[in-house]
């Protein structure tokens, strides 16, 4: 009883907030709504990025539990993670940024630092030391901050006098961390190995590193060095490439899928700082990939559960029992990879043209990290449906039924629909 | 009706078919065998016409080549994505083959995939490929071409693994794909720096800026520009290093081997070439590795075909051959030619790759097999080349002069090697955190 009191809170609360910010959304585009209080600050001055935010956010979540129907993983761990996710995507001083990320970091840290006391728990000291470290930076951002009055100052309006070398590299610093992006990515394995599908996927698409970037860090870097804006880039592209190759090697299908959305995480850190061309790329990026990826790690935790398979080490055949599912598969990745007439395609154009206009050889870079994301999705997407059932199972289909289906089967339709006509969706992002 | 009109007729029937296809299938589930045979029969008669109504229209009223413009697919701000076609004798011809081809193929797979398992698969998976086919036909910059350039692509991979339950066929679709992804970032790194220095991707426009790009001291521009459109083609046509794939390939259904590997395809890598032509023959070093490549490759696949035991391998390298001489003749300007030799190329390869798997019953109604009529080469090339070095070579074709053994080794130690021994050095520097924090926590 008191689980499926939990289950229809959150499902009421995810339909409302989500109605709410689409009307949000639609109302407010363009505007700006000034709430300034104290130091607490949840106003909007972003509110068509926040808001477009929240929505893939909780559209994330709603693929992640109705398809597959994972009510079992409502804990209140998942639960904390994902509402302390909405606080920093809608934070909009550096203070409740902190505030909201700093709990929301706190979960898998106490979860982290438990197992560390106990022998045969798993060591994740990456994690531990590196959010100790993000912690202490962001503190010193804060007194920064404090000495110079701005403690009210909303993300993006910081002035430039805050945007000293040092502490612009501090935030870049954050904001990678805060990404997984090499060569502060190590936390990011640990996560993955230690936590439910659900809560890392709800952890990585949060995206707090994106956020402070968009938020804080963009508007600041176009007064930057040409040379320090490209350091930028080649760190996100080459940790996209670090992450996509981790994948390809990698046994655990879970955790490949894992890498990959970090890759792509990085390829739109690197669009968003190639102009606002790229900007717009980038967030058309972000709700695919977001919203595949979450389709991909829900289908891959259904075969697991169904069949109890999960590495990718020989191939598993299992379009033979679930030839929808791995159709749902298939297309979700190829939308992320870019396939034409996929919305992909035009999300990942702008991204690369932008990127060219800034410096072209890593536009060529870029697209080398893209094409190894097509060869990780098609390899995942062939060990894990193609080749010869290791098994001979006697019931035939162990597809979804179609109603349970039908999220997926609307998302792929939203995303060929929107491929077709692009141009509908860059009009209505923020 | 005019030229224009059968353009867009042609652009939109397959991607009407394919997408009322999908949603039937997102509906109802798969057609039905028989309405699924119907609605191809509808649509293949159909796709003939207009391709050879295009071709019959071109040529009789004498209409010369131009471009049709229409309004960008999607723009922001200074970047837009140009929408253009390009009627000429290259279009309109390979428009045409790949329309005839295609019809014949279906016809042929209605009994050939009869009642088997995923012919909903097949004749989507075809479908989309025609879709791929007519946009990089008619595409009159790099943008559009990039599009069918990836579709087919795509569904070549997925017919590769039709049969995917078969290892061996997953396998080699995962080789393919490899092929295919590394080369397709030779067209999109053409295109996105084409129209980054010259600012379009339209073929006609390109060829204009290449002298202001060498009047602004930028022709290494145009040279890699040039070098990743060859890149690109390389794949397609599995020209050398790009080689291995192609025989493997052959572990999907026939009638789809026969499309794609001995009739369209296959020929898009040279297309893209007779395309860009105007582009690459500005300079000789470009025009001089096509035919390098091409010359090496013909060599290569002629002595590794002869070793060959099973039809359809002989004739995937008979059509790598071919494809070796056509890429030497666009390097020497034959264009005309060059066009051709891929329509015969074309032509006669599906029609071999079609009757590979009828092959023994061929042999045996042959009239000539019953009768005491010796068949003798009368002249065999091979005699020229002395003893000793034709038994070398010998070995070494059969081995396919180890070319799938040089890519392996290359992907493992240029790839492999380097991300396990990063890995390695990851999983080492997690050992050290893990001690700095255990010593602090014990603390």
């Amino acid at each position: 009883m008191e689980m499926l009191q939990r289950r229809i809170s959150v499902i009421t609360f995810s339909s409302l907030y989500f109605i709410l910010a689409m009307l949000a959304f639609f109302l407010f585009q363009g505007t700006h709504l000034d709430v300034t209080s104290s130091n607490f600050l949840l106003d909007f001055d972003l509110a068509p990025f926040s808001i477009f935010m929240g929505i893939i956010y909780c559209l994330s979540l709603a693929l992640s539990l109705f398809p597959t129907r994972e009510h079992a993983s409502l804990t209140p761990r998942f639960l904390a993670i994902f509402f302390l996710g909405l606080g920093i995507i809608f934070a909009n001083n550096l203070f409740t940024f902190f505030l909201f990320w700093v709990l929301h970091r706190s979960i898998p840290f106490a979860h982290f630092v438990k197992d560390f006391k106990n022998e045969t728990g798993r060591k994740a000291g990456s994690f531990i030391l590196m959010h100790v470290i993000a912690a202490g930076l962001f503190i010193y951002l804060l007194t920064q901050s404090s000495e110079m009055n701005l403690m009210n100052t909303t993300l993006g309006n910081y002035p430039s006098a805050f945007f000293t070398m040092p502490n612009l590299i501090i935030l870049m610093i954050l904001s990678f961390m805060s990404q997984a992006v090499f060569p502060f990515h190590q936390w990011g394995t640990d996560l993955i190995s230690s936590f439910t599908w659900q809560e890392v996927s709800t952890f990585i698409i949060s995206s707090s590193g994106v956020i402070l970037f968009y938020k804080m860090i963009m508007p600041s870097l176009e007064a930057e060095p040409v040379s320090f804006q490209i350091g930028i880039m080649v760190v996100s592209i080459v940790s996209s490439l670090y992450w996509v190759c981790l994948g390809i090697i990698e046994k655990n299908a879970h955790k490949a899928i894992g890498m990959f959305y970090l890759s792509q995480l990085s390829l739109i850190i690197t669009g968003l700082q190639a102009g606002v061309v790229g900007a717009k790329g980038a967030l058309l990026q972000m709700l695919i990939i977001s919203l595949s990826s979450t389709a991909m790690w829900s289908i891959t935790h259904y075969l697991d559960k169904e069949f109890k398979l999960n590495t990718q080490t020989s191939f598993h055949g299992l379009a033979k029992y679930t030839p929808r599912l791995a159709f749902v598969f298939i297309t979700m990745g190829f939308a992320v990879i870019s396939l034409p007439l996929s919305l992909g395609f035009a999300s990942e154009d702008l991204i690369i043209h932008a990127l060219l206009e800034h410096a072209h050889w890593l536009g060529l870079v870029h697209i080398l990290a893209a094409c190894l994301n097509g060869i990780l999705i098609y390899q995942l997407f062939a060990k894990l449906f193609l080749g010869t059932p290791k098994v001979y199972i006697p019931q035939a289909n162990f597809d979804l039924p179609y109603h349970r289906l039908l999220p997926y089967y609307l998302i792929l339709m939203f995303f060929i629909v929107t491929g077709f006509f692009p141009q509908l969706m860059i009009q209505i992002l923020p | 009706m005019n030229m224009n009109t059968l353009l867009y007729l042609n652009l939109a029937i397959p991607f009407a078919f394919i997408i009322l296809l999908a949603l039937s299938f997102f509906l109802n589930g798969p057609l039905r065998e028989k309405n699924l045979q119907r609605a191809w029969t509808l649509a293949s008669v159909l796709i003939a016409i207009l391709g050879l109504t295009q071709l019959g229209y071109f040529y009789i009223y004498q209409i010369p080549a131009y471009a049709v413009n229409l309004p960008p697919w999607f723009s922001y701000r200074q970047y837009s994505f140009d929408t253009v076609f390009l009627i000429d004798h290259l279009s309109v011809v390979y428009g045409a083959l790949s329309a005839v081809i295609l019809s014949v193929i279906i016809k042929f797979s209605f009994n050939y995939l009869y009642k088997e398992e995923g012919h909903f698969r097949y004749f989507f998976l075809i479908g989309l490929l025609y879709c791929g086919l007519i946009l990089v036909c008619y595409a009159g910059t790099l943008d559009i071409l990039f599009i069918g350039w990836e579709l087919v692509g795509t569904t070549s991979v997925l017919l590769i693994a039709f049969f995917h339950q078969n290892v061996s066929s997953v396998r080699n679709s995962i080789k393919a794909l490899i092929g295919y992804r590394l080369c397709d970032m030779g067209i999109l790194a053409a295109s996105a720096w084409a129209h980054h220095h010259m600012e379009t991707t339209s073929f006609r426009g390109m060829a204009q800026h290449v002298y202001e790009l060498d009047h602004e001291g930028h022709f290494y521009i145009y040279i890699m520009i040039g070098l990743f459109i060859i890149w690109a083609s390389l794949a397609k046509a599995a020209q050398l290093p790009f080689s291995a794939w192609l025989p493997k390939a052959m572990e999907g259904p026939t009638p789809s081997s026969a499309v794609f590997y001995g009739a369209l395809s296959i020929h898009l890598g040279p297309f893209l070439l007779l395309r860009a032509a105007p582009f690459l023959e500005q300079h000789w070093s470009l025009t001089l590795i096509i035919g390098l490549i091409g010359g090496a490759t013909a060599m290569y696949a002629t002595l590794v075909g002869r070793t060959r035991s099973d039809a359809k391998t002989m004739l995937a390298y008979a059509t790598m051959t071919q494809l070796g001489v056509i890429f030497v003749e666009i390097s020497l300007g034959f264009y005309k030619l060059a066009l051709i030799h891929m329509v015969a190329n074309a032509s006669l390869r599906s029609w071999q790759f079609l009757r590979a798997s009828s092959l023994i019953q061929d042999f045996q109604e042959n009239p000539l097999v019953y009768q005491d009529t010796v068949i003798k080469r009368q002249f065999s090339i091979e005699r020229l080349i002395p003893g000793p070095l034709r038994m070398r070579l010998y070995i070494h074709a059969l081995n396919e002069f180890h070319l799938d053994y040089f890519t392996t080794n290359f992907l493992k130690y240029a790839f492999y090697k380097p991300i396990a021994q990063f890995k390695r050095f990851d999983r080492w520097l997690m050992e050290v955190n893990n001690k700095i924090v255990g010593i602090v926590l014990r603390k």
